[in-house]
């Protein structure tokens, strides 16, 4: 086995062990990307020498005595988070040589567990988007099949993680873009809940929904990186003063008298045979592992896209005002005589790529005088409903479960044409995000070679819960043990 | 047509008139799907309440120096600099 092949658990202990050291570990996922990432191009940018510096100081602090979990071990990160000195890029034209001031929460809180930063991965830009080809740059392909996409917006993220070019990646998920790909790709995608981990220095999106969150191999991965990562901040008002779980402490717990919920209006007519065989194989293990499995009504559930596509738009309108082009980001050459408005419109509509003007005139359309009550105020009452019922499902049920994603991934170019298709991929894995909800993505299957993923849907909070019974699925299954042939 | 200029002009985004087209068309279909919210009931939903437990958090607005080499990052990302000043284009007559 090679080294990059390894699991957080796995590298700890080889580490600990001094069986290997943080650099050899670190020169293994250097090498994998070079040689494979021509295929996948998963990385917008690659940081080998500071990562070998980073990995010589782990190296350091392991020889000294210090422990840590993720002391040493190498990620990657999507382009939309911070890291100061490096670049990033939200995978936009606008941003294309932005170098970061200043690190983001969750990677100065990696910074100094000591994890290793590998570089950049790439996303649909600012995260618009469910196939990263909606990225300036170019489009990654799925390590599973190079015609097909991985999955968006984390999908360089998640594609990075299938073919074992880290331990570990950090995706951002607005509305199911950590989940989505996690699934497309066959890794475990963990969204915590809303104001679990700081969204300081992520560049903001819809700010009332976006979450950093782990892309991992396994579930118990997930639940390593996200003690280091969770937690309050000083810098975000909106992240929780609760404690945060010892998460891997009942990850191993059995799940029997657990009590799951099936929403039927997850498996209507429009699902395909596969997937719905795919689904009752994962209900029988459940039911196997001695939890109790209901069918219930979540009835506002086929509203879940449409408040998105309002909500996110109205918030992306506000939040990509600042882009325009005077202090930083690209701007247009400036003729003489040319109005700060000409200047506004040429260097925003040059710089923004297509489903970025599509949502910033969308949000702009439903926050404008005589349309707010119809569209947002109308958004933002139906997204009440979606939540208390999902809310009161979690008071009776402990977790929900649904497909991630109502298909396998598609091919390239397949759906790009149209931006409503695209919006339709968000149909499981919008709610969880509207309610503030933990979810997690973990491998369930393969249909015609390709992976997909179910999701685990918890209580706010109640990250342990959803991990214990991914970690029960994935123990009792051999679905993420497979790799793509890259 | 007018419509999608004046959504354009409110966005500051200056696009062609086949983007204006282009726009217009996929963003006429996306409302009409999104136009089916308006069949569920909201008249009972208090949307005052959907700030649940939020709190308020308060900062002192005090400045703090900004000396770790974030600062210089941050001013190399300007077009350009003009006695430690960022210098943009003239946008007053």
């Amino acid at each position: 086995m090679n080294l990059n092949q390894l699991t957080i658990k796995e590298a700890r202990k080889l580490l600990d062990k001094k069986e290997i050291s943080a650099v050899e570990l670190t020169r293994a996922c250097l090498a994998r990307i070079k040689a494979t990432d021509k295929k996948i191009k998963a990385l917008i940018t690659l940081c080998e020498k500071q990562a070998l510096d980073l990995a010589h100081e782990a190296d350091g602090r392991i020889a000294k005595g210090e422990r840590g979990a993720l002391l040493g071990v190498p990620y990657l990160v999507k382009d939309n988070i911070l890291t100061k000195g490096v670049k990033t890029t939200a995978a936009s034209k606008m941003l294309e040589n932005y170098v970061a001031p200043y690190n983001a929460t969750v990677i100065a809180k990696l910074n100094s567990a000591g994890a290793v930063l590998l570089g950049k991965t790439n996303l649909d830009e600012f995260a618009h988007g469910a196939s990263t080809e909606n990225s300036a740059f170019f489009t990654t392909k799925n390590p599973w099949d190079l015609k097909r996409v991985p999955g968006g917006s984390s999908g360089g993220s998640a594609a990075a993680v299938a073919a074992d070019f880290c331990l570990f990646a950090l995706g951002s998920d607005t509305g199911g873009s950590i989940r989505q790909p996690a699934s497309f790709c066959s890794v475990v995608g963990f969204k915590p809940s809303y104001g679990r981990v700081s969204r300081h220095g992520l560049m903001s999106m819809t700010s009332s929904t976006d979450v950093i969150g782990p892309m991992t191999k396994t579930v118990a991965d997930a639940a390593i990186v996200m003690e280091v990562i969770a937690g309050s901040d000083k810098y975000d008002s909106t992240v929780s003063r609760e404690k945060v779980d010892d998460y891997g402490k009942n990850i191993a717990k059995s799940i029997k008298g657990l009590k799951i919920a099936i929403p039927q209006e997850c498996f209507g007519d429009e699902l395909s045979g596969e997937v719905k065989e795919l689904m009752q194989n994962a209900m029988a293990k459940f039911k196997e592992l001695g939890a109790q499995v209901t069918e219930i009504s979540l009835p506002h559930t086929k509203y879940g896209v449409p408040v998105y596509y309002i909500i996110t738009p109205s918030e992306i309108s506000s939040n990509l005002a600042r882009f325009d082009g005077f202090r930083y980001g690209y701007h247009s050459e400036v003729k003489k005589g040319e109005t700060l408005n000409e200047i506004y419109l040429k260097n925003r509509g040059e710089g923004f790529g297509p489903e970025v003007k599509r949502r910033i005139m969308l949000g702009t359309y439903a926050l404008s005088a005589g349309y707010f009550d119809a569209y947002y105020k109308k958004a933002q009452s139906v997204r009440m409903l979606i939540t208390q019922e999902l809310n009161a499902a979690l008071q009776q049920f402990d977790v929900i479960i649904t497909p991630t994603s109502p298909h396998a991934a598609f091919k390239i170019g397949e759906q790009n044409q149209d931006p409503l298709q695209m919006y339709l991929e968000d149909i499981f894995v919008s709610g969880p995000s509207l309610a503030g909800l933990p979810a997690v993505s973990v491998p369930a299957g393969f249909i015609n070679n390709l992976p997909l993923g179910l999701q685990i849907v918890g209580a706010k909070f109640q990250e342990a819960l959803v991990l214990q019974v991914a970690n029960n699925f994935e123990s009792a299954t051999e679905w993420h043990q497979p790799k793509a042939k890259i | 047509m007018a419509e999608i200029k004046h959504v354009a002009a409110l966005s500051k985004l200056g696009l062609s008139a086949a983007e204006l087209k282009r726009y217009g068309e996929q963003l006429g279909a996306i409302l009409s799907y999104i136009d089916q919210l308006a069949e569920v009931d909201t008249s009972q939903v208090e949307t005052a309440t959907r700030l649940g437990e939020n709190f308020n958090v308060w900062a002192d607005d005090k400045a703090t120096p900004w000396d770790d080499g974030g600062r210089q990052i941050a001013l190399e990302q300007t077009l350009e600099m003009k006695d430690g000043q960022v210098k943009v284009p003239r946008v007053l007559e």
